[in-house]
């Protein structure tokens, strides 16, 4: 069984929501980002804290789906990955400064969603 | 000049939540298996330039003009295919992947239609 630490996880100066902890556990190990252009910076720090797996969720979807995300790293523009990866009960991680909105606005918590997050918004606990 | 040219592959069975608030969320046909239940799928094809204000979007047979780009809209078209198009005429983008467009015709967007962005 793998030793995964804990981190935490803060909305940036201009962001909304969180503060998340994310732990990643053997069935949620991976730190899913869907941001194109490879592994974001946001995603990598996660996973190297954590010790868990950073994922490129653009180029494949990790076996087990939505249950095998610890969190997932978006550059959402604000409409459609913002609600989906709540909505299926991922934490969820973007890097631009959004607030809830669209169709999916309802499953947006922030106990589930933090927006505005650089490196410096990542941190052990 | 022509931007982009593609057609539509696969309707997500809930694209439709986002259709009926007159909001139409693209991917491109290698988006991930999450996404493509909410999403429009089109053809990944090369894009030529970027989407500006004036820009005129044909899709479904339908003539849009897009009346305002939002700061990430263009930056997440580049690197997913990814778009969100919605038919409210903003002048100014509401959220920052939008790309607000006028319409006379609304698109009634089906599986083998046309998808062209025009500088």
């Amino acid at each position: 069984m793998a030793d995964y630490k804990k981190v935490k996880v803060e909305a940036g100066p201009s962001g909304w929501g969180g503060p998340l902890e994310i732990q990643p556990t053997d069935e949620r190990k991976y730190i899913v980002c869907i941001t194109g252009g490879g592994i974001h910076p946001v995603a990598q720090k996660i996973a190297d804290l954590t010790g868990a797996e950073a994922f490129d969720g653009f180029k494949s979807s990790p076996e087990g789906s939505f249950g095998a995300m610890a969190c997932a790293v978006i550059d959402c523009g604000g409409t459609a990955r913002i609600g989906v990866y709540p909505m299926k009960g991922v934490p969820t991680i973007d890097i631009h400064d959004t607030t809830p909105a669209g169709p999916l606005a309802q499953f947006i918590k922030e106990e589930n969603f933090v927006s505005g997050v650089s490196e410096d918004q990542v941190n052990e606990v | 000049m022509d931007i982009y040219e593609s057609e539509i592959v696969q309707i997500g069975d809930q694209a439709e939540l986002f259709l009926n608030e007159g909001i139409v969320v693209f991917f491109g046909d290698n988006a991930p298996e999450e996404l493509q239940e909410f999403a429009v799928l089109h053809k990944l094809n090369e894009i030529n330039g970027e989407i500006t204000v004036g820009s005129t979007i044909e899709l479904s047979g339908a003539e849009l003009r897009v009346t305002a780009v939002g700061p990430v809209a263009n930056e997440n078209f580049k690197n997913l295919g990814h778009l969100v198009l919605k038919l409210d005429s903003a002048t100014e983008a509401a959220l920052p992947g939008d790309v607000s467009c006028s319409f006379e015709k609304k698109p009634e967007v089906k599986v083998g239609d046309s998808l062209k962005i025009i500088s």
